[in-house]
């Protein structure tokens, strides 16, 4: 049983995180399909939550059902805040899932405070929707009312063309009828006039949606077929004016010629099966199908597999050697075919353990918006590219970090609505979250219309605190870099003046942890953009393959800026341990020094590979440089998590291993020993 | 079927190696495998004791030279020198790491209970790492307390207290 009660509630908690998604969705922009998407992921849990027996959850989901049917029927719309509720509702399932019995003290008495304030919520919809229902005013309450013969409703478009002159003043019998006509169902009479004299008539459209057949509505002018001229065509066997959008597409009809109309109504009639169709295809599958195209893996198993493919490459790569020292073309084809398949698997493999970054973007969503509206601003969250996938791990590390941006740029970026307005721009701010490939790497960025960062009280801040010398001129990029330093985030220096920097070390660190980069820029006043670039996948990386000694390490080759050739006559006697390369002076690590190596032959030349670190460039001097090198990168465990400049290990193609080096870990080590 | 569970029930197995000349054991059911010792990458900074790396099919193990470990004199690789490779419990995590012995001799099944505790010891070792002795023909084998002896804390604090003494050198 605890099995399934597993599986509920990860399935239960899914569907929750679908109805929260689609409300703020439907926040941002009040479309009824949100609604209805929230309504149908409710609909969902609820069915799981008896199917368990919960009835808590169940009856408590069903209320917000009912609070749900109350806005997709177009009342409630009034309410004040009431997604607030409504999140704050799901919010409470979600704690309710965890603790159905709800055995807990804190959550029983704020289940109790909840169940009221729900049921006077929902009683009220149904007083409302009874309310309306009696006066029927509305059409949309109508068509609800008659739910039952919705099947039955078809839309209809009747264009009518006087012969003779009508009048509004005229009294004549298609007043009349027409005034009838609106009583059947849902309509839109738009008239048209002389452009003389405005009483005159010169043609109508009506559009309207019952239960009449054709013939019954065109037996409705049967009497006045002299006067006028009526076409009535069935545009659609569904009632139109419940889909949204068609009053919108309504205004866009009066502009159109009238004899355009009847194409345009149609190919909106198509586009609307369109979407339809595709809905029904999703929410079907989403209850049977779906289940045959994707199954749910634990974690666990992808990651076996991956080490089981990662290994497979290994061997491979031994095979490969194997077979070409034994020069057999038989052994050699059989290896040449384990090869392609195994590239295939490899690919396969990792294509699984990405995942799109719309799996964070939900927690995005709720935490600007719930942020803007406690700091009383208006921010607009925009998100463009959620398709883009990532490792797995990464979606997990790098939301903290994008979490922090996206506070501090609400925090600190974007004006108050009054200060925007001065300022000449819109009152409401922008965020905007893209994520795209560039590359092995995925960029994503954050930008936003906000202040952006005052490079001169940066500067003099920086000065203050001693980060930077007075004399020099940092260029504007070093200026946002103080921005990341550790010292520079308390907010009695930089974040009252021009915001950011809370943390904004932190945020650095995590992203530089899994190997990514992250950039600034920024213009007074505009804005700010946040650059991160992340590689696609954590477990291979491409490298630079160096032997130094009788060991070989691996350099990741984003670090990597420039390879030269020294003579080894050139280092001795070097005492200050720096080297000019193109006009630079730049210090040296010599890798067989510095990490003890042995074995190193004394050879004419040895390598430097000048690398880009944190705040310069250090050379790297190595014996060899054997090339480049695609690695699957492996932990060498807990025993040497002391050696930080050990960022990984791989395994090579005759299964040695060979470490990857973190060059920043290693300049660091060496700056501390130095000034130790 | 069911003789033999009952048989595995009262029986204890254990895995005797040689240090330096001298007989221990350890638990075999914190054993995984024994290997020869394949070619060991060196990780530059480390404490003497740990040795390096070693590819165990594709996943990469860390290496602990056993006698170094106990103060002993560091192995010399023969023919006979194996690796057993281990796994201990940390917490929720299970560290997998490779022990370099002078030689592994056998597996000797003992009666349940046939552990005692030491009653006392030769100083020379150090009793925490200690878990008892079974007694083998005549001679008493000293088991070792796996977990303890290579947890990654024991580790690091040994690196700590080495650091700790480099430093005093040094001032």
């Amino acid at each position: 049983m605890s099995q399934f009660e597993q599986m509920f509630k990860e399935e239960a908690y899914e569907q929750l995180e679908i109805a929260e998604q689609a409300l703020l969705s439907y926040e941002s922009t009040p479309e009824k399909e949100f609604v209805e998407e929230a309504f149908r992921a409710l609909h969902t849990f609820k069915g799981a939550a008896h199917m368990f027996s919960f009835k808590v959850l169940g009856d408590f989901a069903h209320k917000i059902e009912s609070i749900l049917d109350g806005i997709r029927q177009g009342i409630m719309m009034e309410e004040y805040r009431v997604t607030d509720r409504l999140l704050e509702y799901i919010d409470h399932l979600k704690k309710l899932i965890v603790d159905p019995e709800i055995k807990d003290k804190k959550s029983q008495t704020r289940n109790e405070v909840l169940q009221k304030d729900i049921d006077k919520l929902s009683s009220r919809v149904s007083d409302l929707i009874k309310e309306k229902g009696q006066q029927k005013e509305k059409a949309l309450l109508e068509t609800f009312i008659e739910q039952e013969d919705q099947e039955h409703l078809s839309t209809y478009y009747i264009s009518i063309n006087p012969i003779v002159e009508i009048t509004s003043d005229s009294g004549h019998p298609l007043l009349n009828i027409i005034t009838d006509l609106q009583d059947l169902g849902s309509t839109r009479l738009t008239s048209q006039y002389d452009q003389n004299n405005k009483s005159i008539f010169i043609h109508w459209d009506l559009y309207i949606s019952c239960q009449s057949t054709k013939e019954e509505l065109e037996s409705q002018f049967m009497f006045i077929d002299d006067d006028v001229e009526v076409q009535v065509h069935k545009v659609a066997n569904f009632d139109l004016f419940k889909e949204f959008g068609f009053e919108d597409f309504l205004g866009v009809l009066e502009k159109t010629e009238n004899e355009k109309k009847l194409e345009e109504i149609n190919a909106y009639v198509l586009s609307l099966k369109e979407t339809v169709s595709d809905e029904n295809i999703i929410s079907d599958s989403s209850e049977n199908n779906q289940k045959a195209k994707s199954i749910r893996i634990s974690t666990e198993k992808i990651d076996v597999l991956m080490n089981l493919v990662s290994e497979l490459v290994t061997d491979q790569a031994s095979l490969k050697m194997f077979a070409s020292n034994i020069q057999d073309p038989v052994l050699e084809g059989v290896s040449e075919n384990m090869d392609r398949h195994i590239r295939q698997l490899r690919d396969i493999a990792f294509e699984m353990t990405l995942v799109p970054i719309e799996r964070m973007m939900g927690k995005f969503r709720r935490m600007v918006r719930d942020c803007s509206v406690n700091a009383g601003k208006e921010v607009r969250f925009i998100v463009r590219g959620e398709n883009t996938e990532l490792d797995k791990v990464f979606i997990d590390s790098l939301s903290d970090p994008i979490m922090h941006i996206l506070r501090n740029s609400i925090d600190h970026g974007i004006e108050r609505p009054e200060d925007r307005k001065a300022k000449g721009k819109p009152e409401s701010g922008t965020i905007q979250l893209e994520a795209y490939y560039s590359g092995a790497n995925v960029h994503i960025e954050i930008s936003d219309d906000g202040k952006g960062l005052n490079a001169d009280i940066i500067r003099k801040k920086a000065i203050e605190k001693g980060l930077i010398d007075e004399e020099r001129e940092p260029g504007i990029s070093e200026v946002y870099q103080l921005i990341f330093e550790p010292g520079f985030s308390t907010a009695n220096t930089v974040s009252n003046v021009s915001g950011r920097g809370v943390g904004m070390d932190v945020v650095k660190k995590n992203i530089e942890a899994i190997r990514g980069e992250i950039n600034i820029e920024s213009k007074l006043n505009q804005g700010l953009k946040i650059i991160i670039k992340v590689p696609l996948t954590l477990s291979i990386i491409d490298g630079l393959l160096i032997k130094s000694g009788s060991s070989h390490f691996l350099l990741p080759m984003q670090v990597i800026n420039k390879c030269y050739e020294v003579r080894n006559e050139e280092l001795l006697g070097n005492f200050n341990k720096l080297l000019i390369f193109d006009e630079e002076q730049i210090p040296y690590i010599h890798l067989c020094e510095e990490l003890f190596l042995s074995g190193s032959t004394a050879k004419e030349y040895c390598n430097a590979i000048v690398i880009q670190c944190r705040e310069r460039k250090v050379a790297i001097l190595t014996d060899e440089i054997i090339g480049e090198y695609q690695a699957v990168l492996k932990p060498v465990g807990e025993h040497y998590k002391n050696q930080e400049f050990v960022s990984g290990a791989t395994i090579l193609g005759d299964g040695k291993v060979a470490l990857v080096l973190d060059a920043n870990k290693l300049v660091e080590q060496k700056s501390k020993q130095t000034t130790a | 079927m069911s003789t033999e569970v009952e048989v595995t029930k009262e029986l204890q197995s254990f895995l005797t190696f040689n240090l330096n000349k001298e007989v221990f054991a350890l638990e075999i059911k914190k054993v995984v495998e024994i290997l020869e010792v394949p070619h060991i990458t060196h990780i530059p900074k480390a404490p003497d004791y740990m040795k390096g790396v070693v590819n165990l099919r594709g996943q990469v193990i860390p290496l602990i030279d056993t006698c170094l470990k106990f103060g002993l004199p560091a192995i010399e690789v023969t023919k006979n020198t194996c690796i057993i490779i281990i796994d201990i419990e940390a917490g929720d995590k299970k560290i997998r790491f490779g022990a370099m012995v002078d030689q592994v001799q056998e597996v000797l099944e003992k009666e349940e209970g046939s552990l005692v505790p030491s009653p006392s010891i030769e100083a020379s070792y150090n009793l925490d790492f200690i878990k008892g002795i079974i007694k083998d023909k005549d001679k008493f084998i000293i088991v070792l307390d796996i977990d303890k002896t290579f947890s990654v804390e024991e580790v690091n604090l040994l690196r700590k207290s080495e650091e700790g003494k480099s430093e005093e050198k040094t001032e």
